[in-house]
């Protein structure tokens, strides 16, 4: 059996208007063109339109409206146009949009559009003009519409064409009406009305309208206003305090898309020659691929890395780039190293800023990491924990503290020859393979006695790593 | 003398709108409504940024995709862009092997533009009267029929042709193209160049003058030269140079280079060109325009294999050329996940995945966007070539996508093909879909139906890009799009060897 013909749901008739006969072509789209661009005199077809010869339909009065001047326009809207606004309406859909601002056609056309009578129609042909007077009469209309005729479509048409004039005195009713219970349509039509105007309204209600309506709801709604707020000129702020509100799913991923996190630094002491771990390497790709947001890796021991192109926009973008060392101790490298490398990132991306973190070492939830991941794998066994020689007396201070924190004691030993005291579990204190633990690993020590990997190993530390590093603005 | 100049010629007179992109975020804090119309209609366009009166506060960006060339950073970069505007976003894949976004706020242009140039990305010059997307082989660099790789040749034209000594106000859209396989159908271009032997060497003929306007239609001819691959990119400037100062600025639908062509005489054009190429330092070989491209493109989809063994490509149909944000950031992943991160477009707006090792094939067409970007799409589908339509642009007289997709997938419902048929659809003549081009080429019109006038289609049959290339000719002035499933049906089984579904199923 055929299949049943169908016919494709989309395929709507649209009635047009009737052909035109005024030249010798069988194509109205030909005579309608050759009409709007001047090349059929204008006179005999005006002529004939008020002789009721040609029906002036909305094809033709779209052809005309560029050519005419006042006194024909208002010839016209006395005339043919006077009973049935129709043809009108449809043709300024057609042509005001890109017509209107015109001098010539303004000057035909706002005057006497300016003296019909109020109507749904006539304000919409005139939105399309932009003047206070135009403002002033689709600002009262709009006003006035009663809550019960909101699902008019026609109605609803005006809302962007208020938000069109720009007029700053208009944020607060548009952002009234995207906020009011109305038909969905409606405030969609209202916030359409507030995106066209974007840049014209006054920025603290519109930003705290726009937080509001991203809770809202409607889901869709509520990606807009996200959309909106990350189009203001502080718009990273009002998002991240989006963060501590309660959205839809929908919407929280959009606000996830729409924040700019800052392009991180993350400096690592590094191998011989620059050489980065893989380890140090797998982290900051993944953290990259979370953040959405270039992350680079800057060794201690290698040229200053400069970022690329991408990089550059994320600073700029952001305003700011996120500098973490890496470091677990408060040696050499965090005193000095650190603070000169931020003072080189200022100096080489004018208009960023750098936001510097405390090395890794010092940081509190670093150090009952420690203690928590030591405790679980010496599992009551004793443990040292081996570092680098320091000097000076801050660092004894802090070898003091970390000790005290993570409840084991630490040793300085060598890296090349660590020799270390007898204990049953040797933690070396560094994030990735380095001298260090390649020499304890080395050593053969009897069970029950280990040596534990170094830390980036450690799913615990990683999983730390990847979540407290995430989520730095 | 500028009084005499129309009304774009004086506003391309006096300001390039390149001029205009350090000053975008000014113009987003005014307002479009605030911009003169020539700013906002004519100028913006040099940025690639496109006022549209049909969405108006709602902008189109349209970039320059060398080749049809590029990667997932940049196509993720583009994906965000687009979900910034909701509902209001969509991109297209363009007949020129580009891409072009909208839905986009003036306020978005200053960022998106930055980032656009952090990934590599432009959208310079890529519409009104410049060197529109530079074309070249979709399949360059992997095709194993391949006869040059096209893109280092294409990519050293646009950077020639975007110098600061390139040409800033022509008279007229220019369009080049470079083949680099038997299938390099390019005929369509003002400036197009086939491989061609040379003396046993292989090289380029020149080809000049094709385009499709309301007014006329025509293929590039030869014009006897020939040139080497090195040449391709300054000969290109001495063209545009030479256009650029001659062409005709007083009629604008007399300008395109046929006009020029005609102007001058075939012979009288070439010597102008030769001198201009001259005072680059360039000298052509005279040539008979016999080339190397004799046959009608492939469609490039499904899984084929790449000249580098063990990799292949994968030819995906995207219906009509429209993505979405999320599609767009899905075939980024997709790209990088199974592939080496590289996509190409088409000019039968599909996109393919290129360097996909074998062993990740069957994962890849696993993948449920997949199921919506068929790899082996309808054979109506496959070839199925749309203009935007009346949705986004004012001279359209029909909703071209939707329609063509419609219609396709009812026709798809009914028929049965024995081979892909290609369909151009454009909304109005001035043929942005190419309508001579395709088997079946439909335009939109407006004929009597019922008493009443109503929207519908011209019908053209018969455009072959093969050998013998010809363009389609009329063969219905006006059918209604209500008619228009059971017209095309009717030709299909009379003319392509369709057969009704049914029918297929009984006889199997």
């Amino acid at each position: 059996m055929p299949a049943p013909k169908l016919r494709p749901a989309r395929l709507v008739e649209a009635v047009i208007s009737a052909p035109l006969g005024l030249s010798q072509s069988t194509d109205p789209w030909q005579d309608l063109q050759a009409l709007r661009r001047g090349r059929l005199p204008l006179e005999p077809v005006l002529e004939q339109i008020h002789q009721g010869l040609l029906p002036l339909s909305a094809d033709v009065l779209a052809a005309l409206m560029g050519r005419l001047d006042r006194s024909a326009v208002e010839r016209l809207l006395d005339g043919p146009l006077a009973g049935d606004r129709a043809p009108l309406l449809q043709a300024a859909r057609l042509e005001f949009v890109a017509l209107a601002d015109d001098p010539l056609v303004r000057q035909a056309w706002l005057e006497p559009l300016l003296a019909l009578p109020e109507s749904v129609a006539v304000l919409e042909v005139l939105g399309h003009f932009q003047d206070p007077r135009v403002a002033a009469r689709l600002r009262s209309f709009v006003a006035a519409i009663n809550p019960t005729e909101r699902q008019d479509i026609n109605l609803q048409r005006l809302l962007p064409l208020l938000g069109r004039q720009r007029q700053a005195e208009d944020a607060q009713l548009l952002l009234a009406l995207v906020q009011e219970p109305a038909p969905q349509a409606w405030r969609r039509a209202a916030l359409e009305a507030v995106a066209l105007g974007l840049s014209a309204w006054p920025q603290e209600p519109l930003a705290s309208a726009m937080a509001q309506l991203a809770a809202d709801l409607d889901p869709l709604l509520a990606s807009d206003a996200v959309d909106l707020l990350s189009r203001l000129p502080d718009g990273q702020r009002h998002l991240r305090q989006l963060l501590r509100c309660a959205l839809d799913p929908a919407v929280a991923e959009r606000l996830r898309r729409r924040l700019q996190r800052s392009p991180l630094v993350l400096v690592v002491h590094g191998r011989q020659g620059g050489v980065i771990p893989e380890a140090l390497l797998w982290l900051a790709a993944e953290l990259e691929q979370r953040r959405q947001s270039p992350v680079l890796l800057q060794a201690l021991t290698a040229e200053a890395p400069a970022g690329d192109a991408r990089f550059q926009l994320a600073a700029r973008r952001a305003g700011v780039l996120t500098l973490v060392p890496l470091l677990l101790l408060p040696g050499e490298h965090a005193r000095s190293d650190v603070p000169a490398i931020a003072a080189q990132w200022r100096g080489a991306a004018p208009g960023v800023g750098v936001r510097r973190h405390a090395f890794l070492g010092a940081w509190p939830a670093w150090q009952r990491l420690l203690a928590g991941e030591w405790s679980r794998l010496a599992a009551g066994r004793t443990l040292l924990w081996l570092h680098h020689p320091l000097e000076g007396g801050l660092a004894q201070r802090y070898l003091s503290h970390l000790s005290a924190g993570v409840g084991y004691p630490g040793m300085a030993v060598s890296y090349s020859d660590p020799q270390p005291r007898p204990a049953a579990v040797l933690a070396p204190l560094t994030l990735a393979p380095n001298r260090l633990s390649e020499s304890l690993k080395m050593e053969r020590l009897a069970p029950p006695a280990e040596v534990l990997p170094p830390l980036l190993e450690l799913p615990g530390v990683r999983d730390f790593l990847l979540s407290a590093l995430e989520v730095l603005p | 003398m500028v009084a005499t100049l129309s009304k774009i010629e004086q506003a391309k007179a006096e300001l390039c709108g390149l001029e205009l992109a350090p000053r975008l975020a000014e113009l987003a804090a005014e307002g479009w409504d605030n911009l003169d119309e020539a700013t906002l209609t004519i100028r913006l366009k040099w940025l690639g940024i496109f006022f549209r009166p049909v969405t108006p506060g709602r902008f189109m960006v349209r970039l320059r995709l060398p080749n049809g060339v590029i990667n997932a950073d940049q196509l993720q970069v583009l994906s965000d862009a687009v979900d910034r505007c909701g509902e209001h976003g969509s991109a297209d894949i363009t007949t020129r092997q580009n891409l072009q976004l909208r839905g986009l706020l003036l306020e978005d242009m200053a960022p998106l533009m930055a980032a656009m140039e952090a990934v590599g990305l432009t959208s310079r010059q890529s519409g009104h009267d410049n060197p529109r997307n530079l074309t070249g082989n979709p399949l360059a660099g992997i095709d194993p029929e391949e006869l040059v790789d096209t893109r280092p040749l294409v990519e050293a034209i646009q950077q020639r042709l975007l110098a600061a000594d390139g040409p800033r106000n022509l008279p007229r859209k220019f369009n080049i193209a470079v083949g680099g396989a038997p299938d390099s159908f390019l005929l369509h271009n003002d400036l197009a160049f086939l491989p061609a032997d040379h003396n046993g060497v292989l090289g380029f003929t020149v080809m000049v003058g094709g385009f499709f306007s309301a007014q006329r239609n025509e293929l590039a001819i030869p014009l006897g030269l020939w040139l080497r691959a090195d040449q391709l990119a300054d000969y290109s400037l001495a063209t545009l140079r030479h256009f650029e100062r001659c062409g005709n600025r007083q009629a604008r639908n007399k300008s395109r280079l046929m006009y020029l062509v005609d102007e001058l005489g075939l012979e009288g054009y070439r010597q102008a060109v030769l001198e201009e190429f001259s005072a680059l330092g360039g000298e052509a070989a005279s040539h008979d325009g016999q080339h190397l491209v004799n046959r009608a493109p492939r469609s490039a989809l499904g899984v084929n294999a790449q000249k580098q063994e063990g990799l292949s490509w994968v030819g995906l149909s995207v219906p009509v050329g429209r993505l979405d944000a999320a599609s767009m950031l899905e075939l980024a992943r997709l790209a990088r996940r199974y592939g080496s991160g590289e996509l190409r477009f088409t000019e039968a707006q599909n996109v393919l995945l290129v360097n996909v090792p074998n062993d990740r094939l069957e994962a890849l067409l696993a993948e449920p966007l997949l199921q919506r970007f068929k790899s082996e799409p309808g054979a109506l589908m496959a070839e199925a070539v749309s203009c935007t339509g009346n949705r986004y642009c004012s001279f359209a007289l029909i909703p071209t996508k939707t329609t063509a997709q419609a219609v396709v997938e009812e026709l798809e419902r009914r028929l049965d093909l024995p081979h892909p048929v290609r369909s151009h659809w454009t909304g109005c003549p001035n043929a942005c879909g190419q309508p001579y081009m395709g088997e079946i080429g439909l335009m939109g019109a407006k004929a009597r139906h019922d008493g009443q006038m109503v929207e519908a289609v011209k019908i053209f049959l018969g455009g072959d890009m093969g050998a013998d290339p010809k363009l389609a000719e009329l063969h219905d002035k006006g059918v209604p799009l209500t008619l228009l499933p059971d017209v095309l049906e009717q030709l299909l089984v009379e003319r392509f060897g369709a057969r009704p579904k049914a029918a297929s199923c009984q006889a199997g």
